[in-house]
């Protein structure tokens, strides 16, 4: 099922989520299959975690069913046990021997809203978005848990376009959900902000999912 | 021009990307109630001084939500201690404190009644008041404040908040609650015409209402209570606690609040009874909620399925004091076990006796999740055991791990009180033994093989509380909590996980739990050095506490450590718990004499005074009669 997290459900992390979503299964008297074992768990599995504080419109979940169901019928019953902000978009059967959908996905498309009132800024940061499409690699250097990590960001970022608004800068792009580690889309901002540099304030930037693809996609991007 | 709703939630936008666990926040879980406020008359705030993972964990507001929601004439909001992190954020932005259903600031509610659960949370208490706007002081606050209402077992001493209340709700609040939202409501009808004082008076008059204002308080020489009585007629010498004489035709709450965080309790909750008579005289919670009142296995049926329809929880929780001591235990875990294992939900008994029946009862439930077992033996020796009622014998100890080790556990928890009355130290080496007992026992059930066993031990210093035998004894010094830790440290085999309760937190805790109205201007003091989440240790910062004691001429010995006298004026002898104040001291006299009394659960009554002149308590009659018990009346 394909499904949308706006408003405040956005601050519910992914492990909530999950969470959430078992349980509106249960008070949907859906059939969940569980897993065997010390603690049985529901089998239910996403494609790809959405960090806390963004919106989607491309959140996919696969849950085994104990007792086969239509979807229209799967559809109607969750819908009406899910709190406000959380909305099932579409639901589809799948042969239960398919990849994990995690493997499956291969690249994610954001749009991320930079708030900018100063012009001044958002064309500073528009020139960065097209110096950083031009470069051949980008590198950050990640610590976490007391090691140094690096990724080529440049590498991860396959299209990155740039919109200037009234007081905001809206980017769309699309990130290669690379199994060896991949790019948050506020950290490719954040790498556009260090550039020029200027500092964003916090909670300026909003980050929205617009879909996930199980291909690569073709079509370059301005870089 | 206070902030409105919507102006809220622009800041709170802001805010939210910077503090940790903004789901804290947001309110707009499953089942949250929302009215429309133009339909309503009465705006209920409901604050638990905790951080929300700990608050929405509570039964007990649970029930109050659910009982105030239920009325239409009332919209009830939750509100809970902002950690830090989010405490710093609303300063700075200068956002008010705000209810998580309508996002309201709490000062523009009637009401705002906080639940007491534990006398560390006192400085959070404050806090709220002082982040929704509102003098603390219940004397500069008028008409146009919220009214600030607090309860909980805290409620049976809440001196040191007495400047900061306005009132106070004894006992069971479901109880009561409505007859206070209505005198505010009526109050309100008549607007302008009524200062606070008159409501004051008015709710002074209800059973179970304390105003702590209508008192008047004098010290002798000696620092002790002299003389404590109301100021004015129609104010009652005493006040008696509320409860609910028949639990199945009490409200559960159906649809609780689901929340997205995983809290501390994160499981659908059934109360299958209240109160709990087995005695332990350390207590408070075994003195304050008498009698025992079951709810029929039936209704606990009942609700256990239309609370899983409800939240869709994958758990199940039986909660009571004792879960064991459930007159139809056996049959209703089975047959929950049975009614809801299809769809996945687990049934958990939070509390258990340390017998082999119980552990008997966890692995019926516990089929196939197997989590650690606690047991609560309390004392090291049979003697000590005596002296607090704890009728736990070694042999109960012994067959209990026994039954846990040959039914696959292997994460046992063992919980002690250090410093209890007349401890010595045959009774902490006992401790230890018991100890080394559980580990021999587990070798050889498992004959030396298999998995190493995890036994966790948990040691918190003895708090003596109001209401309980031991009301009048003192809490050891400092230096000696220390020193007895450091004694078992040095004996406790290392391999053992060990965790002390810290002796400067309960030392605090001791002072406020025995406290009279002096400590309420420490309380601020230290609340101005910036105390908050003082039940968390690393919160938690006893310099700052010893110094608000210096800077306003306290003397925490004076009510931690101090023997008192049988003819003592207490500051909480004018709230009537319903248990006699000569039955606690007969029981501490049989404390001394290391003689148990019997639980008048399954035993003659022992004539705690609770039942009075009152129907004995019904919903376990059909208990009794399974039993084939022949109980004499319950009168006291
Ligand atoms: S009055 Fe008697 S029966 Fe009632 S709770 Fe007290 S001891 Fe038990």
């Amino acid at each position: 099922m394909k499904m949308a997290k706006s408003g405040d459900a956005r601050w519910i992390s992914h492990l909530d989520l999950m969470r959430a979503i078992e349980r509106a299964l249960r008070r949907a008297h859906i059939g969940v299959a569980y897993s065997q074992g010390y603690n049985p768990l529901p089998r239910l599995s996403f494609a790809s975690a959405l960090a806390l504080g963004s919106t989607s419109e491309a959140e996919y979940f696969e849950v085994d069913l104990a007792r086969p169901m239509l979807s229209t019928c799967f559809r109607s019953a969750l819908e009406k046990q899910l709190p406000p902000g959380l909305e099932v978009r579409e639901v589809c059967e799948v042969p239960s021997t398919g990849a994990s959908l995690a493997a499956s996905v291969k690249v994610a498309t954001y749009r991320v809203t930079v708030d900018l009132p100063a012009p001044g800024d958002r064309a500073a940061l528009h020139r960065a978005a097209g110096r950083f499409m031009k470069s051949s690699s980008h590198t950050l250097s990640r610590r976490r848990e007391g090691k140094t990590r690096l990724v080529d960001a440049r590498r991860l970022v396959q299209r990155l376009e740039t919109r200037e608004e009234r007081d905001v800068l809206e980017f769309e792009m699309d990130i290669f959900l690379d199994p060896q580690g991949t790019v948050k889309p506020e950290e490719v901002i954040a790498a556009l902000a260090e550039m020029i540099p200027i500092t964003l304030a916090f909670g300026a930037v909003r980050t929205h999912r617009i879909a996930l693809h199980r291909t690569m996609i073709e079509k370059g991007g301005d870089g | 021009m206070p902030p409105r709703p919507d102006s809220v939630a622009d800041t709170l936008e802001k805010l939210l990307p910077r503090v940790t666990r903004p789901a804290r926040y947001t309110g707009g879980e499953w089942n949250a109630v929302r009215k429309d406020h133009r339909m309503v008359e009465i705006l209920f705030a409901l604050a638990f001084p905790e951080v929300y993972e700990i608050g929405m964990s509570h039964l007990g507001s649970l029930i109050l939500y659910d009982e105030l929601n239920r009325r239409e004439d009332t919209a009830c909001e939750r509100v809970y201690a902002p950690w830090v992190d989010m405490e710093a954020e609303l300063r700075r932005s200068g956002l008010p404190l705000f209810a998580l259903e309508s996002r309201r600031p709490v000062a523009e509610f009637d009401i705002l009644g906080i639940s007491l659960q534990y006398e560390m949370n006192f400085t959070n208490a404050l806090n709220l008041l002082d982040l929704a706007r509102l003098p603390l002081l219940a004397a500069e606050r008028h008409a146009g404040h919220p009214l600030v209402l607090a309860g909980g077992p805290c409620a049976f001493n809440p001196e040191p908040l007495a400047p900061f209340l306005d009132a106070v709700v004894l006992g069971e609040a479901e109880e009561v609650i409505h007859e206070v939202v209505d005198a505010c409501r009526e109050d309100k009808r008549r607007a302008g015409a009524r200062s606070r004082t008159d409501l004051l008076r008015q709710l002074a008059a209800i059973p179970g209402v304390y105003v702590p204002s209508l008192y008047r308080v004098t010290y002798g020489p000696d620092g002790k209570l002299a003389t404590f009585g109301p100021t004015g007629p129609g104010v009652p010498e005493r006040i008696s606690r509320r409860w609910v004489s028949d639990l199945d035709r009490a409200h559960h709450p159906q649809r609780p609040v689901v929340p997205y965080l995983e809290t501390v309790h994160d499981r659908a909750m059934v109360e299958i009874f209240r109160g709990c008579t087995r005695g332990c005289r350390f207590c408070q919670a075994g003195a304050i909620y008498r009698p025992v009142r079951e709810r029929s296995p039936a209704r606990v049926r009942d609700l256990a399925r239309c609370l899983i329809d409800a939240t869709g929880h994958q758990e199940l929780s039986l909660a009571a004091l004792s879960a064991s001591d459930y007159s139809a235990i056996e049959d209703t875990v089975r047959s929950l076990v049975d009614q809801e294992g299809g769809r996945g939900v687990g049934v958990s008994l939070p509390s258990l006796r340390a017998d082999a029946f119980s552990v008997g009862l966890a692995q019926q439930v516990q089929r196939v999740r197997k989590t650690g077992l606690t047991f609560a033996p309390e004392a090291g020796t049979r003697r000590l055991r005596d002296v607090i009622n704890k009728g736990v014998t070694e042999q109960d100890l012994r067959e209990a791990m026994e039954s846990a080790f040959r039914n696959g556990w292997h994460a046992v928890k063992l919980y002690f009180m250090i410093g209890l009355p007349t401890e010595g130290r045959e009774d902490l080496d006992g401790l230890v033994d018991l100890i080394r007992e559980g580990e021999g026992v587990y070798r050889e059930v498992t004959g030396g093989k298999g998995r190493q066993l995890k036994l966790a031990v948990s040691i918190s210093p003895f708090v003596p509380k109001t209401h309980t035998p031991f009301q009048w004894e003192p809490q050891c010094s400092l230096e000696e909590l220390e020193e007895r830790q450091s004694y078992l440290r040095r004996r406790i085999p290392r391999r053992v996980r060990l965790s002390w309760h810290d002796a400067h937190l309960s030392r605090v805790e001791a002072v406020f739990a025995r406290g009279d109205r002096r400590l309420a201007r420490a309380l601020a003091e230290v609340w101005a050095m910036g105390a908050r989440f003082d039940s968390w240790s690393e919160q938690f910062d006893y310099r700052r506490w010893r110094e608000a004691f210096a800077r306003t001429g306290i003397e925490p010995a004076h009510y931690a450590e101090r023997c008192r006298d049988r003819d003592e004026l207490l500051p909480w002898d004018h709230l009537d718990s319903g248990v006699d104040k000569s039955f606690l001291w007969r029981e501490r006299e049989r404390a001394f004499a290391a003689l148990p009394t019997p639980d008048c659960r399954w035993a003659a009554c022992t004539g705690c005074g609770v039942c009075g002149t009152r129907a004995a308590p019904t919903g376990e009659s059909w208990g009794k009669a399974r039993r084939g018990e022949d109980r004499s009346s319950a009168s006291g």
